[in-house]
């Protein structure tokens, strides 16, 4: 009776199944930690009563203001090169050149920063200032950005999670 | 690409789903910028406030030559340009917790469920050559005060696909389809009001 053999030989599969196996979960805005926070106004940065998150809302959303969206908006332009960023870091898990958790928080990391950038250039879109805020805040001019303290564009930040 | 009809067929899809009255952002009588209801002040019931959030290109537009035998020696030959769009709309629903009986997420949830039952909408799109894609986001960012009443807030994102055209000019000029058509130029933007709750 003729017999068969089958050998499996790993030219290195189970190490990149090992290497990017479970998810992970990554998280860019305005975080508990940094949204809780009392969020400076005025001419002297003395809290306004509202929190990061309050106000990150009503800008976000148009709640009362003309809508100015600095999370989603910048995901919605930006989409494809997000794309390409994490697959350059999955290229660099799958490699097991760094962690998943690693990988995770450099997606995370670029991706914050990035919206920082974008919400500091002025995007596209957004309405220019009131008169009464511009005469206030930045000589009357109306084109101004509406970043005064930098703090609710500094607390955007990322969380990793294991999904 | 015809805005208007796009325009008028989101808005009509969203009444018909949630059967509240929606209005878009840059409308001079809506209360897209919260104090700007006016003498009139804002719907005894919940309402809705519609916006484009985000529009792009998406990969080579192109140039496409039509041969009609029809029509008169010289005009037989027509050149378009053609490319694919996307945008997203934003549908925000504000309830009244004194006055509405279910509460905003109870009206994203059935745009939701509309989409994911898409037989009737995708007619409904079809007709304004505009298809769905897919929902970007949905969230409830909370209650806030508005017009001295209390607001429950929810927004859902829902991301459309279209096609682009223009045709030929007698010159031969093609027109560039980088940039999208303006949504708003046909309305006079009302007072800006920013309050003074500074923003970063």
């Amino acid at each position: 009776m003729a017999r068969s053999r089958v050998t499996e030989r790993d030219h290195g599969a189970a190490k990149v199944v090992k290497a990017v196996e479970g998810q992970m979960s990554v998280k860019v805005g305005i975080m508990s930690d940094k949204g809780s926070a009392p969020k400076k106004g005025g001419t002297a940065g003395a809290p306004t009563g509202n929190t990061v998150l309050d106000v990150a809302n009503q800008h976000e959303f148009g709640i009362g203001v003309p809508r100015r969206s600095f999370v989603g908006q910048f995901n919605d332009e930006n989409e494809a090169e997000l794309f390409k960023w994490l697959e350059l870091v999955s290229k660099q898990v799958a490699e097991s050149k760094i962690t998943k958790r690693a990988g995770a928080g450099q997606f995370g990391s670029k991706v914050a920063n990035e919206n920082k950038d974008w919400m500091s250039r002025g995007p596209a879109g957004w309405q220019p200032l009131s008169q009464a805020y511009a005469d206030k805040h930045h000589g009357g001019d109306r084109t101004a950005r509406l970043i005064l303290w930098g703090q609710l564009r500094s607390s955007i930040t990322h969380q990793v999670e294991e999904a | 690409m015809d805005w208007p009809l796009i325009r008028t067929t989101l808005e009509t899809w969203v009444e018909s789903i949630t059967g509240l009255p929606a209005y878009w952002r840059r409308q001079p009588d809506a209360g897209g910028w919260g104090s700007a209801w006016g003498t009139t002040g804002s719907p005894d019931r919940g309402y809705i406030i519609l916006d484009i959030i985000g529009r792009r290109g998406v990969g080579l537009d192109s140039i496409e030559y039509e041969h009609d035998a029809t029509q008169a020696a010289g005009s037989e030959i027509r050149i378009y340009q053609r490319g694919q769009r996307q945008f997203t709309l934003a549908v925000q629903v504000r309830c009244f917790s004194a006055t509405d009986d279910a509460d905003s997420k109870t009206y994203t949830s059935l745009l939701r469920d509309s989409t994911s039952l898409p037989t009737r909408s995708e007619a409904v799109f079809a007709a304004a050559d505009i298809a769905f894609a897919r929902v970007m986001a949905d969230v409830s960012p909370g209650i806030y005060e508005l017009d001295g009443r209390d607001v429950d807030i929810s927004e859902i994102q829902l991301r459309f696909n279209a096609t682009a055209e223009v045709e030929d000019t007698a010159t031969g000029y093609v027109e560039s389809l980088t940039d999208f058509e303006l949504l708003d130029t046909d309305n006079p933007v009302p007072p800006i009001w920013e309050g003074d709750i500074g923003f970063s």
